[in-house]
């Protein structure tokens, strides 16, 4: 249901794109994310919630796939919403991961907000970039 | 004027840097190496990268060329510097150019092109040159992002370290090579903002950071001694920028706020993870 909490063992997924937020060291390797991976707006930074509905990594990147071009640079973020609220608690700040299901302009019933941050928490959004795990696309073919 | 074309001193680059050249994955830029000539001469031409003076002249060349429309050129007698061009330009990624192997063909269709009649060519750099076939001396190549970022760090190569030179080699082509992404998200990477990650490697020195773009084009330097600690430094300017800190660890460690690259100075312990 719209707004409910995302419980603290399950993961949100977030689609990295473009690739240029992806950091890399000096090799050229993937080593995170920049905060403007997140996404973030006034509403907080758009997710999927990966176990909705009996799902998993694979069809989450199914549902992300759905929704926006993919390409090969492109990375999954998963974020463990364990690790979003303890960030909150350190920072006294209510952060947590909340079922917000999009029926338009495409049908996303996965869709999940982290509420509690906004575009000028520079602090809270680089802590956050801490705790993405960063994954290849698990599509079908690849 | 008297030029003399070294394509052994070329060759011999070549032949160092054969492992990088050949993780290219796409042809190359072009590539001319032109040899002891007063530097007010080379002015005539269109385009020049002067990469073995990292002086203010250097940074004169690289402006003059980001104004023109041909792609990069690379003027230098220094062997070393001959080595930093060809493996910048071997990972400069152009579908219409050719090869590194031809590419003292490329001086000459320059020269005829620029009708320099008069400079004395060695012949020797005609040796076992294939004729440029993907394109022709009037034709405009179209200069990668990528590319771009590259002709200004090789403007610059002397006045930052290797480490750190070659990093931003890699990481700007892993960052910039997709033209059509960072078109397609409207997305400019920013001169001013490299140029300032640039001094900022050259006048503080550090250990050389992760990298990455912001969405509005700005370059981001990042560090993370630790999985739970991050820095970042965003090159706003030629001169600074913002900085941001946390420490998962240690909560109360944690800041942001504007830098300049002269006078910067972080709180502990965001100092020592640079």
């Amino acid at each position: 249901v719209k707004g409910d909490r995302v419980p603290s063992d399950c993961s949100l997924a977030l689609h990295c794109q473009p690739s240029v937020f992806l950091e890399r060291d000096r090799l050229g390797n993937l080593t995170g994310v920049n905060v403007d991976a997140l996404r973030v707006d006034d509403d907080g930074i758009s997710t999927n919630w990966i176990e909705y509905d009996g799902g998993n990594f694979e069809s989450a990147c199914l549902i992300l796939a759905d929704l926006r071009t993919v390409r090969s640079s492109h990375r999954v973020g998963v974020m463990s919403v364990k690790a979003i609220e303890e960030i909150g608690e350190q920072s006294d700040v209510a952060l947590h991961a909340a079922h917000d299901p999009i029926t338009l302009p495409e049908p996303n019933p996965a869709h999940a907000l982290i509420i509690g941050v906004t575009p000028k928490d520079s602090e809270l959004l680089l802590a956050l970039t801490t705790i993405v795990s960063l994954r290849p696309f698990a599509l079908p073919g690849q | 004027m008297s030029m003399n074309l070294r394509p052994s001193a070329l060759q011999d680059a070549l032949a160092a840097d054969a492992i990088l050249c050949s993780q290219a994955s796409t042809p190359i830029d072009y590539f001319q190496v032109v040899l002891p000539s007063p530097v007010d001469q080379l002015l005539r031409w269109d385009s020049v990268i002067k990469i073995d003076n990292g002086g203010p002249s250097a940074n004169k060349y690289a402006g003059h060329f980001l104004s023109q429309d041909s792609g990069v050129h690379v003027f230098t007698s220094q062997a070393a510097a001959i080595r930093q061009a060809t493996m910048l330009l071997a990972s400069i990624s152009n579908p219409h150019i050719v090869s590194v192997e031809q590419g003292q063909t490329s001086l000459y269709e320059l020269v005829a092109d620029r009708k320099t009649s008069s400079l004395d060519i060695d012949q020797r750099a005609s040796i076992a040159v294939k004729p440029a076939t993907a394109r022709t001396p009037t034709q405009k190549i179209a200069r990668s992002t990528a590319g771009i970022f590259l002709a200004l760090l090789a403007a610059r190569h002397d006045s930052i370290n290797a480490e750190s030179f070659h990093g931003l080699v890699r990481q700007v082509l892993a960052i910039l090579s997709d033209d059509d992404e960072l078109a397609s998200h409207r997305i400019m990477p920013r001169v001013e903002s490299f140029e300032g990650l640039l001094n900022f490697l050259s006048v503080r020195k550090p250990t050389h950071p992760n990298l990455s773009l912001s969405r509005d084009g700005r370059f981001v330097a990042s560090w993370s001694p630790t999985p739970k600690s991050k820095l970042t430094l965003t090159f706003k300017t030629r001169n600074g920028g913002d900085w941001v800190g946390v420490n998962l660890v240690d909560p109360r460690s944690k800041g942001n706020g504007p830098f300049e690259t002269t006078s910067l100075k972080l709180p502990e312990p965001f100092a020592d993870w640079m």
